[in-house]
């Protein structure tokens, strides 16, 4: 699934910004957070992504663009610059460095203990060369599967697309609601 | 800039990302926002309140702060400004001043119900394709 140019391009230029609607965004050097709210399906992480991928100013501008009705950035654009974001900076499609970075948190002391023996700090390296960190997860936990079927389901794991394309806009909606009342019922104990 | 070959392949394999909102359906002189009229029961200013639908975003916005675990402050503070993003401008100034009126009824809990209200009108059906399949189609 994972497109050799595309990985060569994160490592040659990292990614430092991007331009919407003729206005340039910068990036804070800084993936772990925005990473921590990616998803491998859905559109839902990418307003959290985006606004904490950038750096504090102009997420507030990319904010009030949001909340401004009269103003088009919507979540098609969003949508679309959050996963050309991801791609330029992991290299890899959104699911599958979810995915890994999923696989990242949960093995984060074995991997963390092993690197660390090489002078490589994985957070720094998650802030900083994101593909990096994510290309060493990928082939650490491919190569620890214990024969080709479980190497196989592995990387179908990664690698696959997600459903979201199929779910409909009602059926997201619905939940928002039903997370909204939860939430409220919560709130007033 | 001392190796030119290097330089004219990376000038040409590099893109700088870049996004437009331009290429949206709707131009400004069509756009109506969908637009909501209501009363408040037991209200002394007998004002007829404004809410206009606010973008697919400021909804996941709102979800956003449902989903983590937000402090209820901020969840406060968000719920909040969803309200002053679908309220007009004067109703939101009407809703405000009663709620700081001590002698009016009116309480942050019928706010949240309102919310609520707009939240389960305006969530049914949505004016906006699913944005993957908006993105797919405009990526062929």
């Amino acid at each position: 699934m994972t497109d050799a140019g595309d990985a060569w391009r994160a490592a040659t230029r990292p990614v430092t910004g991007f331009v919407l609607d003729g206005e340039w965004y910068e990036l804070k050097r800084r993936w772990r957070t925005p990473l921590t709210y990616l998803s491998d399906d859905g559109d839902e992480w990418c307003l959290p992504f985006l606004l904490s991928a950038v750096h504090d100013a102009d997420a507030d501008v990319l904010l009030d663009r949001v909340l401004d009705l009269q103003d088009d950035l919507d979540q098609p654009v969003i949508f679309t610059a959050c996963t050309a974001l991801v791609r330029r900076a992991t290299g890899m499609p959104w699911w599958t460095a979810a995915r890994l970075f999923w696989v990242l948190l949960g093995n984060f002391q074995r991997l963390d203990a092993e690197l660390v023996r090489d002078g490589v700090d994985v957070t720094r390296l998650v802030d900083r060369k994101p593909w990096r960190a994510l290309a060493i997860t990928r082939q650490w936990w491919l190569g620890a599967s214990k024969d080709e079927a479980e190497w196989r389901k592995n990387t179908e794991f990664l690698d696959r697309p997600p459903l979201s394309a199929l779910q409909s806009d009602e059926a997201a909606q619905r939940a928002i609601q039903e997370q909204a009342m939860a939430a409220v019922a919560q709130f007033r104990g | 800039m001392t190796d030119t070959v290097d330089t004219e392949v990376e000038e040409d394999v590099v893109e700088t990302l870049v996004f437009t909102t331009k290429d949206k359906n709707h131009s400004d002189d069509d756009w109506k926002p969908d637009e909501f009229k209501f009363k408040l029961p037991d209200d002394p200013t007998d004002t007829t309140y404004v809410a206009r639908k606010p973008k697919r975003a400021t909804f996941l916005l709102l979800q956003a702060a449902f989903g983590r675990r937000a402090r209820t402050a901020d969840l406060l503070h968000e719920m909040f400004r969803f309200m002053d993003v679908a309220l007009t401008d004067e109703s939101a100034r009407v809703l405000e001043n009663r709620m700081d009126d001590a002698d009016d009824p009116l309480e942050a809990e019928d706010v949240i119900d309102l919310m609520l209200t707009l939240i389960k009108r305006w969530g049914d059906t949505s004016s906006e394709p699913t944005s993957i399949k908006a993105a797919r189609d405009r990526r062929r």
